[in-house]
């Protein structure tokens, strides 16, 4: 017997719909095509098909639900649209089991994207959800980077505080590596509020009982003079070889610091971004806005110093 | 017993409860309390420093600990980890766990170990010879690199896959790798449930010596029409099937060490009558003479 087409098999059965239903219809025939001997096939012909279904059911939400997790605002706004989270099944599919588990967030991200596309008619409220989706979907690629990284031993430690001492005007910025910036209506927090009606981890189950109104979304739309620069960053809390816990740290900051971001690009310190944007005619108060919102980057590690290349 | 001396050796640890150990109700207050659990079970992710103060707590508090995790695969293709078993053993060595139980079933697929709850849950093993023969591989993969003795658990299940009954996988599995066995009284329910089976009808030649430890746990029942299977819950009621199923392997278990209440999410005073319970039928139904006497002196209480 070979058990590894047998495992495969079993796999799709839990995790793959079209195959699980088509082997509750007609278990021969489902298994006809694989490759299989009849020894082996027989192995799987007499399973309780009722115990199947549940077990398949149970599994989507522990499993669906832990993905749906990384991304509350996304699915929530998917939620409010036709056929409603019904469609996010698919997503969990047996080869996502092929690839390591830090790696599955970010897979399961670029699927729900294509849904949002999918169900959402084109206009202001699909351009939200969209915006939700890279935003949330940039947080779990750096977390994946980063969590890949120390898993592999390369990078090992836990965040080393950032220090900031004496006169770092004159040294280069640039933006930390592991990062997701976005433009977003409002602040995350507000965002929460206003579409996530539970904690991540049990929006999938609450969201298939009672879906997000449409009319929150569309607010959303209409909200002005709110809107957020909101920068992520994956931070390393705890790792070893096994294991990693990696965290966000989220940073909002006025949105015309936006065209500033880049020119963080390790070129430029301090002093000469405020140069430019003096000479350009910046008045002083929006000046000393900026200045306060780099030294605050810095300290909370949003951005690295280098020393000025010669 | 004395086919397994190495498992007589063990102590026996009495009645305890499994429990969270970053959730109410908290488990070393427990272990404070007359009648409270004489061990504490935990599950626990691969690497130890988040647990080691909440373990701490509980050994001070005077009960014995033990590990039993969610990440280790004893059966089919996908071999553990080497690093992810050496984390095992640092964690059973921490806790002075004196043996390591889970369940025998998948915890993560392809090359990337991983948790049960990636997968959802346990994915109970195919039982056929094929399946057994890598099973016995896994289980010896990791008595190769733990210090103490292992012990395979049945997994919950709704449906079976094999054609193997599952106690006789369960038999020859402890007898090829020479290992310990934990039931539970749910999952053998939902065994039951699941593949349409009598566990009664599956015994002949078991071998109820390498026992050494029982479990009871809440659980549900879905059914729809004629059909129903049991669902493995531990935060809701002991169904009345897992008690009688409980009670009919304790007299049929002499090598029994330790008898666990999984309650993780159940509230303090649910958890300390039903330990009562528990404690009632081991001593009057259990095979083993030293761990009744055991029970009876912590009912009496200090």
């Amino acid at each position: 017997v070979a058990l590894e087409d047998q495992e495969r098999v079993l796999l799709r059965l839990v995790f793959d719909p079209a195959f699980r239903v088509a082997f509750l219809q007609d278990p021969d025939a489902a298994l006809a095509p694989l490759p299989l001997t009849p020894e082996e096939r027989r192995d799987f012909v007499g399973l309780n098909r009722f115990g199947l279904q549940v077990d398949a059911r149970e599994r989507d939400g522990l499993v669906v639900g832990r993905l749906v997790a990384s991304y509350p605002l996304t699915v929530s706004a998917l939620s409010a649209f036709e056929p409603g989270l019904e469609c996010l099944r698919p997503l969990a599919p047996p080869q996502l089991f092929d690839v390591p588990a830090h790696q599955r967030p970010p897979q399961f991200g670029m699927g729900l994207l294509a849904l949002v596309q999918e169900h959402l008619p084109a206009g202001p409220e699909q351009a939200l959800a969209m915006t939700l989706g890279h935003w949330e979907l940039a947080l779990a690629q750096a977390a994946s980077e980063v969590r890949g990284l120390a898993l592999s031993g390369e990078f090992t430690s836990a965040e080393a505080p950032t220090v900031v001492e004496g006169d770092w005007g004159s040294v280069a910025l640039a933006l930390a590596p592991f990062m997701a910036v976005a433009q977003l209506p409002m602040a995350t927090a507000e965002l929460t509020r206003r579409l996530c009606p539970c904690a991540p981890d049990k929006l999938y189950e609450r969201l298939r009982g009672a879906s997000l109104p449409r009319a929150r979304l569309t607010e959303l739309t209409r909200a002005q003079g709110q809107a957020r620069l909101v920068l992520g960053r994956a931070v390393l809390r705890e790792a070893s070889r096994c294991d990693a816990i990696v965290t966000h740290r989220v940073m909002e900051v006025a949105p015309g610091f936006a065209p500033l971001l880049g020119h963080l690009d390790g070129t430029q310190s301090l002093h000469t971004l405020m140069a430019g944007l003096s000479k350009a005619g910046a008045p002083v108060a929006l000046l000393g806005g900026f200045q306060d919102a780099l030294e605050q980057l810095v300290t909370e590690g949003f951005l690295t110093l280098a020393p000025p290349s010669r | 017993v004395a086919k397994v001396p190495q498992l007589a050796a063990l102590p026996c640890l009495g009645v305890g409860a499994s429990l969270s150990l970053d959730l109410p109700p908290d488990p070393a207050a427990l272990v404070r309390r007359v009648g409270g659990p004489r061990f504490i079970e935990y599950t626990g992710k691969v690497s130890f420093s988040a647990v080691e103060p909440a373990v701490a707590r509980i050994r001070e508090a005077g009960a014995a600990v033990l590990f039993h995790p969610s990440y280790i695969n004893f059966c089919g293709t996908f071999p553990n980890s080497t690093e992810w078993l050496a984390a095992t053993d640092h964690q059973l060595s921490a806790t002075g766990a004196p043996w390591f139980a889970q369940d025998c079933a998948y915890c993560f697929w392809s090359g990337s170990p991983g948790y049960s709850s990636q997968l959802g849950y346990f994915l109970p093993p195919i039982f056929n010879e094929a399946s057994l023969e890598r099973a016995v591989e896994r289980v010896r993969e990791v008595q190769a690199k733990v210090r103490v003795p292992v012990a395979i658990e049945p997994p919950p299940l709704t449906f079976v896959v094999g054609r193997m009954s599952m106690m006789t996988f369960l038999a020859k599995l402890a007898e090829r790798a020479d290992c310990a066995l934990l039931l539970d009284a749910g999952h053998l329910v939902s065994y039951e449930m699941g593949a349409r089976r009598r566990i009664a009808d599956e015994l002949e030649g078991f071998p109820f010596e390498r026992v050494i430890e029982l479990h009871v746990a809440g659980g549900r029942i879905e059914s729809a029409g004629d059909e129903a299977v049991y669902v493995d819950a531990h935060h809701q009621a002991i169904q009345p099937a897992a008690w009688q199923m409980f009670e009919w392997l304790l007299p049929q278990l002499p090598g029994l060490k330790a008898v666990c209440f999984e309650c993780e999410g159940a509230d303090a005073e649910h958890v300390m009558s039903t330990l009562g319970r528990v404690r009632r039928s081991v001593i009057a139904k259990s095979a083993n003479a030293e761990l009744r006497r055991l029970v009876e002196d912590d009912r009496r209480g200090p």
